[in-house]
C-alpha cells in the first residue's frame, strides 16, 4: 500500500528535522531527524516496507522494531491528517 | 527543551524568516481613521517606481522564500483582495506550501470567492472589527454598510468551515464598546479575537492616526479591565533578570515585503533592508552588515543601552518601528512604550496592595 503526503499540507525541513502543519486545525507537528526523512519518503512510489528498509539501512536497529516504529509513525501521520493511502 | 524549541531555536541560528507579512497593496476599499498605510508611501523606500509587484515578480519572490525556509505567510494591504489576481497569488503560495494567513475587512467576498477560500484553506482569515454596531464600526472605516457586509461575510466563511479571527484596534471612537465587541466575537464563535491599543504612525511619518489613541486616563482604565482578559500578576524581578527579556524577531526569524517591493525586518519597522524588483530576497537578507547586523545582535534588552538603566524594563513591550517613527532612531526609547510600561506597573502595584 503507497502512502502520500497529502498536497495541500505546509511544510518545511529545516536542518535536517521538519515543521508540518495541518490548515484544518493550525496544528504544528515538528518532526525529529528521522521522522523527517520518512516524511520525505512518503510520495505516493514507496510503500511502508520499501520506506522501513530505507530507514534500516541507516540505523542500527533490528529489522522489525525499525518496521514497528515506522508503521506507528505513519499511523500517527494518517491520525493527524497530513497523509493519504492510494 | 520540546523538540519545536528546538527547532525554532535553529531558525533562528539559520537566519531562516518562518513568518512573512506580504503586503500586496496598499490600496484600500474602506477609509479607516486610524489607517497607517492608505495614501501614504513609505519615508524610506528602495522601489524607483509607483508599481506593485505583479503576479510574475511575486511568484519569483515565493520560491525564493521556499528556499530560504519560510513557512508562514500572511497576505495584507491595504485590503489585499482588491487585487484582481488575489487567488492566482494565493494559490500560487498554496501550491507551495505555505500556510496562509490573511488580513482583510471582508467587503469583497461573496459566496464564489468564500468557495474559493474554502478551496485555498487558510489557517485563518481575520478580519478588523470596530464596533459592536454598525454606527460605531461603520464609523471608524468611514465605509457606510461595512459593519452589515461583514457580519454577511463571517456567515459565509463559517459555513464553509474556514477559520475566523477578529482583529479590534481599541480606539476612542470605540472604546465604551468594547466589551460588547469581545462579545460579539463570542457569539459569533471567532476563534481569536486579538485586541491592541497602540496606533501605529503612517508610513509616511505622519503622525495623524494617533488622535484616535486612547489618552491616558482611558488607557489605565482598559489594561485595568478585563477585556481581552484581566491584568496578570508580573513578578517583580531584578533589573539584571529583567534586562534579560527578550526583544522581538523583527529582521530574524520575520520579514515584511510591502507591495512596492521593499523588504523590511518587519510591518512597523519600516526601514528597508532593499527591494526585490532589483535584488534576490536572499541576498538582501543575508546581507549581515549595517543596521540589519546590528538589529539582529540586540537581542535583549541589556543590548540597548538606553534601556539599562530603566526601572521599566520588566513591563517594557518596546516596538523598534514605533521607535523608529518617533524619534529616527529604533534604538530609542519612545514616549507610548515608557507611559504603557508606567502604567502597566501602576496596575501591577495596585494588584499587590489589592491583594495585601
Amino acid at each position: 500500500m503507497e502512502i502520500y503526503r497529502k498536497k495541500d499540507i505546509p511544510w518545511r525541513i529545516i536542518d535536517n528535522q521538519a515543521l508540518v502543519v495541518n490548515p484544518k486545525t493550525s496544528l504544528i507537528y515538528p518532526l525529529n531527524v528521522t521522522a523527517c526523512q520518512i516524511w520525505q519518503l512518503l510520495d505516493g512510489v514507496k510503500n511502508i516496507k520499501e520506506i522501513a528498509e530505507i530507514i534500516y539501512n541507516e540505523f542500527e536497529a533490528d529489522k522489525e522494531t525499525i518496521q514497528s516504529d515506522v508503521l506507528n509513525f505513519i499511523s500517527q501521520l494518517k491520525d493527524a491528517g497530513l497523509i493519504e493511502k492510494i | 527543551m520540546t523538540l519545536l524549541d528546538s527547532i525554532y531555536l535553529k531558525t533562528e541560528a539559520l537566519r531562516i524568516p518562518l513568518y512573512v507579512q506580504l503586503e500586496l497593496t496598499q490600496r484600500c476599499n474602506e477609509n479607516c481613521i486610524h489607517c497607517y498605510i492608505k495614501g501614504a508611501r513609505d519615508k524610506l523606500s528602495f522601489s524607483r517606481d509607483d508599481k506593485e509587484l505583479t503576479l510574475v515578480q511575486i511568484a519569483r519572490l515565493l520560491d525564493e522564500l521556499v528556499e530560504e525556509g519560510a513557512l508562514n505567510l500572511t497576505f495584507t494591504g491595504g485590503e489585499a483582495m482588491l487585487r484582481e489576481d488575489f487567488f492566482d497569488i494565493a494559490n500560487a503560495a498554496k501550491k507551495r506550501n505555505f500556510t496562509i494567513t490573511i488580513f482583510s475587512n471582508g467587503q469583497l467576498i461573496d459566496i464564489d470567492a468564500a468557495n474559493r477560500l474554502r478551496e485555498l484553506m487558510p489557517v485563518c482569515v481575520y478580519f478588523s472589527v470596530y464596533g459592536w454596531d454598525a454606527n460605531t464600526h461603520d464609523g471608524v472605516t468611514r465605509s457606510p454598510g461595512s459593519f452589515r457586509r461583514l457580519l454577511n461575510v463571517v456567515q459565509l466563511l463559517k459555513i464553509r468551515g474556514i477559520k475566523i479571527g477578529f482583529k479590534t484596534m481599541v480606539l476612542k471612537h470605540n472604546f465604551h464598546q468594547i466589551r460588547k465587541i469581545f462579545k460579539l466575537g463570542k457569539e459569533l464563535g471567532i476563534e481569536t479575537h486579538e485586541f491592541a491599543e497602540e496606533i501605529t504612525a503612517k508610513i509616511d511619518g505622519s503622525c495623524q492616526p494617533k488622535f484616535c489613541q486612547l489618552d491616558d486616563y482611558l488607557m489605565y482604565e482598559y489594561y485595568k479591565g478585563d477585556i481581552p482578559s484581566t491584568w496578570e500578576y508580573i513578578e517583580d524581578s531584578s533589573q539584571e533578570e529583567a534586562l534579560k527579556k527578550q526583544l522581538c524577531g523583527a529582521g530574524v526569524f520575520g520579514v515584511c515585503v510591502s507591495s512596492y517591493g521593499d523588504v523590511f525586518p518587519c510591518v512597523e519597522l519600516r526601514i528597508p533592508l532593499g527591494n526585490v524588483k532589483y535584488q534576490s530576497f536572499k541576498y538582501i537578507w543575508h546581507k549581515e552588515e549595517g543596521y540589519l547586523a546590528e538589529l539582529r545582535s540586540v537581542k535583549e534588552y541589556k543590548d540597548l543601552v538606553i534601556c539599562r538603566s530603566c526601572k521599566l524594563v520588566n513591563f517594557c513591550r518596546r516596538c523598534p518601528g514605533r521607535a523608529f517613527y518617533d524619534s529616527g532612531d529604533w534604538r530609542d526609547c519612545y514616549a507610548n512604550a515608557y507611559q504603557r510600561a508606567l502604567l502597566e506597573k501602576r496596575i501591577n502595584d495596585e494588584l499587590v496592595e489589592e491583594v495585601r
